[in-house]
């Protein structure tokens, strides 16, 4: 797939969203890419039910609270989503913008790049399995990006959290089967969730396996079994995908590849506009380096602002943005 | 005790030793992570990313562990009986001397 757009935004994070309605303001339009199959960033992957009490104007606020609210206020701009594909690659054309292309192989491009990847692309935690990798995209899974893949086969989710659990109650109706496999030997997850799976293993819609291991992937091209460890021995199972869910940590990734000046998994940038060393390419938000620079998301807010105003300089060829409150224009009539 | 002392075991086992400030308002990730050790801390201490994991390997008695520490390690890929979250161990004398290893992400 191609897309084309003013601005491509790497990360959904709050600073990549308010980025899209400051560009919306003057007529950019935007694109935003991130491995996350949900917008939000830390805020969705961390905290989402934690309160932020240093957003201007509140008091006090959910973390998922601020997320919806910013994708509401950039609703009107109408912003392209790529979610569940880290950018991978960048190709610069010059005077034709920039191209990047996700790890699944879309194609994004572009005149300017604002990177607002935070504390860096949020990566699963991978379980130590020899040929893990043969079998990524091949059964194994990270994420859930379309639950009814799932519809009809026999799957095994791996993990103890609450989101293995979520997941495993979600699709209790959907797969033919579904083994859930924890190291340990109870649930600590959220009291309401583990009550829920207790009720499905009665029903037999769910088999726990608890206090095991994986231990080998086996299959042709694709996952055809699992052999877990479990205190009775080994065990193989008949599965066609496995979804370990481990829980995500953030990595700088390919980003630290594309010729940027990085520092401590940092990209500097210019304060004037937040413009990288590469002209077209800006960096807001956590994953800019600056002095004096603090990671909150109001510094993001202001650093999106600042630099939407020299990115209209490049895609509307030198020409200076004119400057005008939103009480003034409202947000329709642009 | 001014100074506490801290020993990093490395891949290598081998035991590198720090001294951090004996300071009951820090919790000992932030003095490792002030120690330009690789900890992250990216959630501040509030036991939700795990990115200040570390194996015990010394026989110190610590306090015992609240629900959200033990929800976290148990939903890692790589904890084990003797992991902790460094955030969650408040910085006092029972610390010194503690021997530990920082966790993979
Ligand atoms: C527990 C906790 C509490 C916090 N409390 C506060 C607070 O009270 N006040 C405050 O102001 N701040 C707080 N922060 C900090 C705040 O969350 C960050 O400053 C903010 O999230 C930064 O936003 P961002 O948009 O720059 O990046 P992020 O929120 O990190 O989002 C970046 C996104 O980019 C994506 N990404 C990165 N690289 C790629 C790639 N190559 N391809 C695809 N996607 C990619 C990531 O997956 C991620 O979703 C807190 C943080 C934590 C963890
Ligand atoms: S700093 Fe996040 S869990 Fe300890």
């Amino acid at each position: 797939m191609e897309i084309h757009t003013d601005i491509a935004i790497i990360g959904a994070g709050p600073c990549g969203l308010f980025a899209v309605f400051e560009a919306g303001l003057l007529k950019m339009k935007c694109h935003l890419i991130d491995y996350l199959p949900v917008a939000g960033g830390q805020l969705s992957e961390i905290y989402p039910k934690k309160p932020i009490y240093d957003i201007p104007g509140y008091p006090e606020v959910l973390a998922s609270e601020l997320v919806s609210n910013l994708l509401k206020q950039i609703e009107p701009f109408n912003p392209g989503f790529t979610l569940g594909e880290r950018a991978e690659y960048l190709l610069n054309h010059g005077s034709e913008g920039f191209e990047i292309v996700t790890h699944l192989g879309t194609r994004i491009k572009s005149k300017v790049i604002a990177i607002a990847g935070g504390l860096g692309c949020f990566e699963p935690r991978k379980p130590e399995l020899e040929h893990l990798e043969d079998y990524e995209n091949h059964g194994v899974d990270y994420i859930v990006k379309d639950p009814e893949k799932y519809r009809g086969k026999h799957i095994a989710i791996a993990g103890g959290g609450d989101s293995a659990l979520d997941w495993c109650i979600y699709l209790a109706d959907i797969a033919a089967s579904i083994y859930l496999i924890h190291r340990r030997s109870e649930f600590r997850a959220a009291p309401e969730s583990v009550e829920k799976l207790k009720k499905l293993e009665q029903a037999k819609k769910v088999k726990v396996i608890l206090n095991a291991e994986l231990e080998t992937l086996k299959g042709n091209q694709k996952l055809e079994s699992l052999v877990i460890h479990t205190e009775q021995g080994s065990i193989e199972i008949e599965t066609s995908y496995l979804i370990p869910l481990f829980g995500l940590s953030p990595k700088l990734g390919p980003i630290s590849d594309w010729g940027l000046h990085i520092n401590k998994n940092a990209i500097d940038v210019n304060t004037l506009d937040y413009s990288t060393n590469i002209p077209g390419i800006y960096a807001i938000g956590d994953i800019n380096n600056y002095p004096g620079k603090l990671k909150l998301i109001l510094c993001g807010f202001h650093e999106a602002t600042l630099m939407m105003q020299s990115a209209y300089k490049i895609i509307n060829e030198g020409k200076k943005p004119s400057f005008k409150y939103t009480t003034v224009t409202g947000i329709n009539n642009l | 005790m001014e100074w506490l002392t801290i020993y990093i075991r490395d891949k290598n086992q081998i035991d590198h030793l720090i001294q951090i400030p004996n300071e009951a308002s820090y919790s000992l990730m932030e003095l490792l992570k002030a120690s330009e050790l690789p900890i992250l801390g990216t959630c501040g201490g509030m036991a939700l990313c795990a990115s200040c994991h570390v194996y015990i390997h010394s026989n110190h008695i610590l306090p015992e562990m609240k629900e959200a520490e033990e929800q976290l390690l148990d939903s890692l890929v790589n904890s084990e009986t003797n992991s902790r979250l460094s955030c969650q161990l408040p910085v006092g004398d029972y610390l010194d001397q503690l021997i530990i290893e920082i966790a993979d992400l």
